[in-house]
């Protein structure tokens, strides 16, 4: 049963991780909209070529 | 910058909407939000708004600008985020908690780690304690401070009881520990709080009313000729142009001119006026036909328009706060748990001080009315959800309850009831025949009087060609003539009003205007009864919400005739009519009933609407409706209305279940406590099985709280939209979807080029 020892903490760090990935994805607004992006992926990407305007940053996130 | 966008329902909507901003100069990285309806970007120098409203409106969509608190990084940003952060935290802490007790439960306690896993269970449950709850703290604090009833103070109770009672534990190295019960207990209730949150709709907000109301731009006379402005920086005495179709910026006296002015958003009357110079031309009244030379008497706050607005804003800021159901019920449980703990250690203190504190701490613990404190936001939620679905915006979960306690329903009439346009409601005989179509065209075509307007609208609506026509004369006030293949017409008011029945035109004609098409002899060809035509849902509406026991007006500021045709068109009963009112008449009078719901769209309404126990805006409405009211409808027509008010009942029908199954759970818990049955395991056992079987129960529901989650079946008239138009340029206006090929806006547009 020693090994709980290290498993244990280990875990727990494991965990603090992704709470602290989840607190930096809700503070760079990721979750801000969770409709959207269910939509978006149905648009069609402009065609490359003669008429491409700008690229739409947009896309990268805010 | 970011804009609240109505109309968005799908992806096509997402496509179009990204893609007319992108194409719009100066408009930078254009992001819709389809969940909030919002419209972010970045603004160039040179992006024109006023085109981007153009282009967004031309497909049908309308851009309203948003309260300070909703924008981008706003209060209303950083509060969502907090509480995400708050609830996520929570449910890491509650599920590592879970599994440290689960070994507990199954065996571990007789082995060495017991301890530290006891221990450790209590550090997990740290940031819950001062991070996650602070909210429940906050919140039930200012309720005892204003000693207002609240659900969060017994959760209060029963966290503060449960970590002191296990902590005692924790150091006396037995008995139970409740962390795990508590964690989880509070990472379910900040989950539906965030869930709730995320669906309220603060653009509705009245704050800063005034503020939004900004007639963009103003045509001003100066010695270089006529230049466009900011309405701000337009001065008292300055001359301003009105253009046929636009909305005046400003309150001025009429220089010359003979124009027709649709009123119809300041005073609900339905027809349009004829103003001569000198007489006073209101801010936001439209030209309907003609052009208007005005010099400025009144700009900005000082307009009629702008003093309805502030008192709009007070009267929806200063109106009375309801306390839920949910927290009275929370403050009666919290009343009687302190009472019954009460007794509990008065009497074990006789036995055994010991055993007393830690059997009153388990009662309070096991009363706590958790399983309603889950089940009301979650309930709430999915009713906001299933309201946006059916065409309806809400603008917080609090006004299900208001809307389940009306007793009398007000109905605006102009722009509410009716769309609020001139239009042709019957023909005789009907249908007319393409020849004499063709000759109404030919001699209405270009002539600019709201009559012509309607009649030419109409009849390219039924795809009919004007003929050719000699000898054209328009005389000022009585009509058109003309000769048309060889026969000389005349179209005005009938010299014979008994030369047309009235009841050809079929029931809601009575109040109408008729004109007629005259041969060279007098005799009546073709006539048109002309008038404000009834919104096709209406008559059904209101029978519904008779059905429900409602009792249904109608105020207008219109004159009684036109008044109590429209209230017998869609069944309203005659004693019930309230014509004549002037905006503060309105508000009174719905103030007077009590638990009143308001429907309107114009700011004649706004006042009235921000008034009332529960203001409604219809499609199309002004601003000022808007923001005031607590519920809009944003798809055209009112069948929205009867949904939501079906959906109010059904909610509280719902939550009140919940209550009961809660007080039902929370007194046999209780007195299991009290006979000292509730071991740690079943505490962690009886918790979710609870809160699991109220989020059932929520779900379920009734019969007809699961229809309404079905998006509302459009009819091909259900698209017909309405009401007040206040672009910029309504001649642009296309279609949004077929079914709107009717749509007054989109045919005021046609008949316009």
């Amino acid at each position: 049963m020693n090994i709980l020892w290290l498993t244990i903490p280990a875990s727990l760090l494991l965990a603090g991780a992704f709470v602290a990935a989840f607190v930096l994805a809700v503070r760079g607004g990721q979750y801000d909209d969770l409709v959207t992006p269910a939509h978006r992926m149905l648009i069609d990407d402009e065609p490359p070529g003669e008429s491409e305007p700008e690229p739409r940053e947009g896309d990268h996130g805010t | 910058m970011a804009f609240h966008v109505e109309g968005v329902h799908c992806t096509a909507c997402l496509a179009r909407i990204e893609g007319a901003a992108a194409a719009t100069p100066g408009v930078l990285t254009p992001r819709l939000d389809m969940g909030r309806h919002v419209l972010e970007f970045t603004a160039a120098p040179e992006a024109s708004l006023a085109d981007l409203a153009r282009r967004l409106h031309a497909m049908g969509y309308r851009m309203r600008p948003l309260p300070p608190g909703a924008l981008e990084g706003g209060a209303d940003a950083r509060e969502r985020r907090s509480m995400l952060v708050r609830a996520g935290v929570a449910a890491a802490s509650a599920g590592n908690i879970m599994l440290l007790s689960t070994s507990l439960y199954s065996g571990a306690d007789r082995s060495p780690v017991a301890g530290a896993f006891a221990w450790l269970t209590f550090v997990l449950f740290l940031p819950i304690l001062f991070y996650s709850a602070v909210p429940f703290y906050r919140s039930a604090f200012g309720a005892l401070r204003h000693r207002r009833a609240s659900i969060d103070v017994p959760i209060v109770t029963a966290l503060a009881g449960g970590t002191l009672l296990g902590l005692v534990h924790l150091l006396r190295g037995s008995g139970e520990v409740y962390f795990d019960s508590l964690a989880v207990l509070v990472a379910l209730l900040l989950g539906s709080r965030t869930w709730l949150l995320s669906l309220q709709r603060r653009y509705l907000s009245p704050e800063h009313l005034s503020a939004f109301y900004t007639p963009s731009r103003v045509r001003v006379e100066t010695p270089d000729g006529v230049v466009e402005r900011d309405a701000s920086q337009v001065r008292i005495g300055d001359v301003v142009v009105v253009e046929r179709g636009e909305r005046s910026g400003v309150d001025g006296q009429l220089l010359e001119g003979d124009v027709w002015v649709d009123a119809s958003v300041l005073t609900g009357e339905s027809r349009p006026r004829r103003r001569l110079a000198g007489q006073t031309l209101f801010a936001a009244t439209r030209v309907v036909s003609g052009r208007a030379r005005v010099r400025v008497t009144a700009v900005g706050d000082a307009t009629r328009m702008g003093r309805l607005l502030a008192e709009t804003e007070r009267a929806a800021l200063g109106r009375s706060p309801m306390v839920a159901l949910a927290d009275r019920a929370a403050q009666a449980i919290s009343l009687g748990i302190l009472a019954v703990g009460g007794v509990v250690a008065l009497a074990w203190a006789l036995v055994d001080p010991g055993e007393a504190a830690r059997r009153a701490l388990a009662v309070v613990i096991l009363a706590c009315p958790c399983a309603l404190a889950l089940a009301t936001p979650m309930a709430q939620a999915m009713a906001l959800t299933r309201a946006s679905r059916r065409g309806a915006m809400v603008k917080s979960a609090e006004i299900f309850e208001r809307i389940q306690r009306v007793r009398d329903v007000f109905f605006d009439k102009t722009g509410t009831l009716t769309h609020g346009e001139l239009d042709i409601v019957g023909w005789w005989p009907a249908p007319p025949s393409p020849t004499l179509a063709g000759v109404v065209l030919a001699l209405e075509e270009g002539v600019d009087h709201p009559v012509a307007h309607a009649l030419v609208r109409a009849l390219r609506e039924r795809g009919a060609a004007p003929s050719r026509v000699r000898e054209r004369t328009v005389v000022p006030g009585r009509g058109v003539e003309g000769v048309v293949a060889g026969r000389r017409w005349t179209i005005g008011a009938p010299a014979d009003p008994g030369a047309v029945p009235r009841e050809a035109f079929g029931s809601g004609a009575e109040a109408c205007t008729v004109v007629a098409l005259r041969d060279a002899e007098g005799r009546v060809a073709l006539a048109a009864a002309l008038g404000d035509r009834v919104r096709d849902d209406a008559r059904d509406v209101v029978r519904r919400l008779e059905r429900r026991g409602l009792r249904v007006h109608l105020v207008s500021g219109d004159a009684p005739e036109p008044a109590r045709a429209v209230a017998r068109a869609v069944g309203i009963a005659p004693d019930r009519v309230h014509a004549g009112m002037t905006p503060e008449a309105k508000r009174d009078r719905v103030a007077a009933a009590g638990a009143a719901m308001m429907v309107g769209d114009g700011v004649n309404d706004a006042v009235a609407l921000g008034r009332a126990w529960v203001g409604v805006a219809v499609h199309g409405s002004m601003e000022a409706s808007f923001r005031a009211a607590d519920v809009y409808l944003a798809d055209g027509g009112l069948a929205a209305l009867a949904d939501v008010v079906d959906l109010a009942h059904e909610t509280m029908t719902v939550i009140r279940r919940t209550l009961k199954f809660s007080l039902a759970y929370n007194t046999v818990g209780g007195l299991f406590a009290l006979a000292g049955h509730v071991t740690p395991l079943v505490a962690a056992v009886a918790m979710p099985a609870s809160s699991a079987t109220v989020v059932t129960m929520a779900v379920v529901g009734t019969r007809r709280w699961r229809e309404l989650a079905c998006a509302r079946v459009e009819s091909p008239a259900g698209g017909v939209g309405g009401g007040v138009d206040t672009s910029p340029s309504p001649g642009t206006a296309a279609k949004r979807v077929s079914g709107d090929a009717a749509s007054p806006d989109a045919a005021a547009g046609e008949a316009g080029a």
